[in-house]
């Protein structure tokens, strides 16, 4: 059994930060709340996502899986306002989650979600701990995202650093440690990440909400935010470029 | 019910059936990747028949190796953009598994990107790319510039290796070559191997269904799996008899064994039996019969008789595309087949081979211009409020008109914004068109392009 009334903001929300990653995913719902886990197609990224009930108007779940469609979920919400409520039930006879937004009733059949790993996350070495505001990193990837499809991100004691090269332009983005929220690296950690994956994460973190940045030495970034009243957590892994010699 | 072609696929590269020299040389290929050394050649190409065992040589390495298998196979779709957005995207990050582990490749741990049936793409250019040269096909270049960058194993798989060439010489270069070839596969092998599948799923099959099988099959070793299954269906103990449940076809030239009975025979009956069990539609077969009637029968009354058959059964064709009541296809393929044995008074000495219906390759070699021959009809309709279709009526007038007056070209162009391959299509004249296309840039004297203006403009009036 689910029942759930949720904010149309908050399910949006969701499907942003999730879609540009994967399109089908297995919602595993207990009754604290509901959380997926999955990795994308090209297996560089991971997204670790969870809602606790009390970020729901109203909840009520036994526990349960549901495999969706983001694609199809995302098309009605488009149809939801900001202010609307949506509520979500599972149909266990016809296999379909049913969506009511204000008179309009969409019933979405469902994905088997049998043969649909879920990953575990992994224990990963990464020494920095950065908190940031979201707009502040979101300028410089983007001011990289015309001049080259990777960038190296630094941290060390007293800054955290963004740097570009693209064939004859570079991008720098430096921030001292005093207009960092927190910065806390006990040694000089770089990696080499994807713009394209970077830019897609950061976008659903609200402007200025904070943004917290584990990175360690050509390992992967752990980027994770709280939305929804602190009451959703969203975490990404994303795996860095190799470089080549 | 489970396939067996699936449940049985092998897990091991020693399990896989075939050629020991292709297993060697993928080991040393992978034992270099797992070193951290990147091989010469990052890209594999795996060529053979279907059911031969590319794809599973391909997961078995990677599974021997370690290796986390991004799989993009004809279930997807494989255009540019997802090929660069996982397969390229894949090969030059590092990896996290299915289960959650990262893997570094500095320790060897890869991932290997399988692009199965790589020479059936989806070869339309993307929209970025319609501003480039005309060669830079889709899929193809999608995959040439992930091997480039790749740093990680890269397998292509190809029943037609001429056609995953086709059109990206490159590949050749950037890729080692391997070729499945069925006459390596011993025939004990299989049978072994079809035992073995028998055994565990507690049926008793005889040595010779097994060996029969394992004959027929030519190399396919997935269809022997599922003809074994399909024989073992709800039995414990399979014996000779039972291999009639196969009726046995060619697999590999059906269409041709089709052709053979229809222009060779007036046996309408086993005509009609052989073309309910070919696995292709009416609508294919009815142009390959087109096209060969008249390589077969010399008589000129009976070359219009088969043809007249062909011509009704494409009536029922048509009638069954347009309600959707494919019930209609029966009596199509009744007048195609048995028709047009029928059509010819007497029987003709043999010929030589059957020719692939040239329709379908004017198809596929004209789609480009096609292509753009719906964009300029889009382009004038909408100018004229003409349907596209309407607009082919007098599209070579235009086009006439174009070619005669330079300045009415230079004008249309402008105003329906055409490209240069449409502009060539109207004018066909290649040199007229760079003319255009240049003064266009340098900007021609002012008064002259008023004049112009002006005079269109009236024109324009009596449209």
């Amino acid at each position: 059994m689910f029942q759930a009334k949720i904010k149309a903001d908050i399910l949006k929300k969701m499907i942003d930060i999730v879609s540009p990653l994967v399109n089908e995913v297995k919602i595993n719902v207990t009754p604290a709340g509901m959380s997926l886990r999955a990795v994308d197609p090209a297996h560089v990224a991971m997204v670790d996502l969870s809602i606790g009930a009390s970020a729901f108007e109203e909840y009520k779940a036994d526990e349960t899986e549901i495999g969706i469609d983001l694609d199809k979920l995302a098309s009605v919400m488009k149809l939801a306002s900001s202010g609307d409520t949506v509520e979500m039930e599972l149909d266990d006879v016809s296999n379909r989650l049913i969506i009511r937004i204000g008179n309009l009733t969409r019933k979405i059949g469902l994905i088997d979600t049998t043969g649909m790993t879920e990953p575990k996350v992994p224990n990963l070495n990464l020494p920095a701990k950065i908190t940031v505001k979201a707009s502040e990193l979101l300028q410089g990837v983007k001011a990289s995202e015309s001049i080259s499809d990777h960038i190296a991100l630094t941290a060390t004691e007293d800054a955290f650093e963004l740097f570009a090269e693209g064939d004859t332009d570079t991008v720098n983005l430096k921030l001292p440690k005093d207009l960092l929220i927190e910065l806390n690296a006990p040694e000089k950690c770089r990696s080499l990440f994807s713009v394209e994956y970077l830019s897609s994460m950061i976008k659903p973190v609200k402007g200025d909400q904070p943004l917290t940045i584990y990175l360690g030495n050509d390992n992967p970034i752990k980027l994770e935010f709280d939305f929804a009243d602190k009451n959703a957590r969203a975490i990404y892994l994303l795996a860095p470029r190799i470089e080549s010699e | 019910m489970e396939d067996w072609t699936e449940k049985y696929r092998p897990k091991t590269l020693d399990e896989v059936i075939g050629d020991a020299e292709i297993k060697k040389k993928l080991r040393k290929w992978a034992e270099e990747w797992n070193r951290g050394i990147i091989p010469v050649k990052k890209a594999i190409i795996l060529h053979g028949k279907p059911g031969i065992g590319k794809t599973s040589t391909a997961l078995a390495l990677a599974r021997e190796y370690g290796w986390t298998v991004i799989e993009l196979n004809a279930s997807d779709v494989r255009n540019a953009e997802n090929i660069r957005r996982i397969a390229m995207q894949g090969a030059i990050h590092e990896t996290f598994s299915p289960s959650g582990d990262f893997l570094h490749s500095s320790q060897g741990k890869r991932k290997l990107i399988i692009l199965d049936e790589a020479d059936n793409l989806f070869e339309r250019r993307t929209k970025e790319d319609t501003s480039s040269n005309l060669t830079d096909r889709g899929g193809k270049r999608a995959i040439i510039e992930t091997i480039k960058r790749a740093n990680h194993p890269i397998i292509l798989i190809a029943n037609d290796f001429r056609g995953l060439i086709k059109g990206a010489d490159e590949l050749r270069n950037l890729c080692d070559i391997i070729r499945f070839d069925e006459r390596k596969i011993r025939l004990m092998d299989i049978v072994n191997y079809l035992r073995r599948i028998a055994k565990s799923e507690n049926v008793a099959v005889s040595n010779d269904v097994l060996i029969s099988i394992a004959e027929r099959c030519n190399g396919d070793i997935r269809s022997a799996v599922r003809d074994l299954q399909t024989i073992c269906t709800g039995r414990t103990t399979v014996g000779a008899d039972d291999l009639k449940i196969l009726n046995y076809r060619d697999r590999d030239h059906t269409i041709y064994e089709i052709l053979r009975e229809i222009f060779r025979t007036k046996n309408i009956s086993s005509i009609s039996r052989s073309i309910q069990a070919v696995d292709e539609d009416p609508e294919n077969i009815i142009l390959w019969i087109a096209e060969n009637i008249p390589n077969e029968y010399f008589d000129i009354r009976d070359i219009s008789a088969a043809y007249d058959k062909v011509s009704k059964a494409d009536v029922f064709l048509g009638r069954a595309r347009r309600t959707r009541s494919f019930t209609l296809w029966r009596y199509a393929a009744d007048l195609m087949s048995g028709g047009v044995a029928t059509a010819k008074r007497r029987l003709y000495p043999s010929r030589t081979r059957y020719t692939f219906p040239s329709w379908l390759l004017e198809m596929k070699y004209s789609r480009q211009s096609r292509e753009t021959r719906e964009k300029v009809l889009e382009k004038l309709g909408r100018y004229c409020h003409c349907s596209r279709r309407k607009t082919k009526e007098f599209l070579d007038v235009f086009a006439n008109l174009m070619k005669r007056d330079e300045n009415l070209a230079r004008y249309f162009r402008e105003k329906l914004d055409l490209s240069k391959e449409e502009m060539l299509l109207i004018l066909e004249d290649e040199s007229r068109v760079k003319r255009i296309f240049s003064a266009d840039r340098t900007s021609k004297p002012k008064g002259e392009k008023d004049r112009v203006d002006r005079r269109m403009m009236k024109q324009e009036r009596l449209f």
